[in-house]
């Protein structure tokens, strides 16, 4: 039995109810969304406090006409937010303008209180276009986009854009053809290579190279073998027999480099 | 003596049941709301655009539109308290709900903040639309609020009075 004393508040009408609850809850929502992002902003500076890192990396020249770079980047994730569709984009274009390489790493995800460790691997062509950077040194623009989305409301992309100095396995290739003469019986010409090895990687394998006349068969051809390390300047000369009756002036010196089973063209030498 | 026996006049709720604070309370509430509202939708704003300005940092929104959004909400905001015990409360409810969609759509509209820091090449983005759309489903649900508080006024003038204003 009710209190005589306790007057039972009256029930708000329906319509004022569900106004009210929605109020409520509008503002349950504002409250909770203004947290999340307080949580959100606090979780993003501990992932940069985490210290993202690019791994040691490694150049070569690869069997399919290109250089490779090789590294890697380490990601940790501390927070309680996975990091989805993390990628990173490159775009690397020589001086020229031309685009050399256009990939892209990953996408992956990184777990809440995981990490990751994306391998990057990049293949700089040295055919066609791209013959110069074998022989030239030069500056590249490296354009550099990581790609995420964190805590299922935010994206976040960081783009770097940079200018690197390559340096190239031959740089400054020259082929001097010397004055043909008389050598034990036989025609011979001196064939002088030189050049700079400006690339972080070694020069080891075969330089083969074809005197060339500007018209008809091969006048010579020979090949040097090289193990020019990173840095060093390599200048070699080599008599090779002539063919009877074949000028070279005018013509150029073809040239490739065999390694790792595979033959890279180098840019043709002309001949005065 | 006995007491007056409280005569119910028309539709409403009978005296004695509710009890709403005088015209000048409310002018002294809506003027105590107007500090954190000035404070957290002009002068915060302002002051951060200001900043990121000085510092040749690109602003996601003009900083006259932020201030005049500001003002126009603090405006509504300190209206629909004074206004509360009275007919206009909801279409003011309403009308500051839609002002803080049309507010929300404008930062939807380019919801990537795109951060330059000068000389070092590095550009950093910031996409939030998905927040602005969650952040949507507030003002839309005070409006519906509105809507309701519109539609009970009109059918039973002063009905929420007892509860909006108890005594």
């Amino acid at each position: 039995m009710a209190s005589p004393l306790y007057h039972k508040p009256p029930i708000p009408p329906g319509i004022y109810r569900a106004a009210r609850a929605l109020r409520r809850i509008s503002t349950i929502l504002l409250v909770f969304v203004i947290v999340f992002v307080a949580i959100v902003a606090y979780s993003g500076v501990q992932i940069v406090k985490a210290k993202p890192s690019v791994g040691t990396s490694t150049t070569e020249l690869e069997p399919n006409d290109t250089v490779a770079v090789t590294t890697s980047f380490s990601l940790t994730n501390p927070t309680y937010f996975a990091i989805h569709d993390f990628a990173l984009h490159f775009l690397i274009v020589n001086a020229s303008g031309t685009p050399l390489l256009d990939t892209t790493a990953g996408p992956d995800s990184v777990p809440a209180g995981g990490s990751t460790v994306l391998p990057i691997d990049l293949y700089l062509p040295v055919t066609a276009s791209a013959t110069s950077l074998l022989t030239e040194n030069q500056y590249l623009d490296w354009y550099v986009w990581g790609n995420a989305s964190y805590a299922y409301l935010f994206t976040v992309s960081v783009g770097v854009a940079t200018e690197r100095s390559w340096g190239a396995p031959f740089d400054n290739l020259t082929a001097d053809v010397g004055a043909p003469f008389m050598a034990n019986g036989a025609l011979v010409v001196p064939v002088t290579i030189s050049f700079t090895d400006d690339a972080n990687f070694a020069d080891v394998g075969n330089l083969d190279f074809q005197v060339v006349p500007p018209a008809g068969a091969d006048c010579a051809q020979g090949g040097f073998v090289l193990n020019v390390p990173a840095g060093q300047p390599y200048d070699q000369t080599q008599d090779v027999g002539i063919a009877p009756g074949c000028d070279p002036a005018g013509g150029h010196v073809a040239s490739e480099f065999v390694v790792n089973g595979a033959t890279i063209p180098l840019p043709p030498e002309p001949i005065p | 003596m006995s007491a007056p026996t409280p005569v119910a006049t028309g539709e409403g709720p009978p005296p004695g049941t509710y009890q709403i604070p005088s015209l000048g309370w409310r002018i002294l509430g809506g003027a105590l709301r107007l500090i954190p509202l000035v404070l957290v939708l002009i002068g915060i704003p302002v002051a951060i655009l200001t900043f990121l300005q000085s510092n040749g940092i690109s602003l996601p929104l003009p900083i006259f539109t932020v201030e005049a959004i500001g003002v126009v909400l603090t405006i509504l905001v300190v209206a629909r308290y004074i206004l509360k015990p009275t007919g206009a409360f909801g279409p003011l409810a309403i009308a500051t709900a839609a002002v803080t969609i049309v507010y929300l759509y404008l930062i939807l509209v380019d919801a990537t903040y795109h951060l330059t820091i000068p000389g070092s090449g590095v550009t950093i983005a910031i996409g939030y639309t998905d927040l602005i759309l969650v952040l949507l489903i507030v003002p839309a649900l005070t409006l519906a609020a509105g809507c309701l508080t519109l539609i009970e006024d009109a059918a039973h003038p002063r009905e929420r009075w007892p509860f909006d204003f108890p005594p």
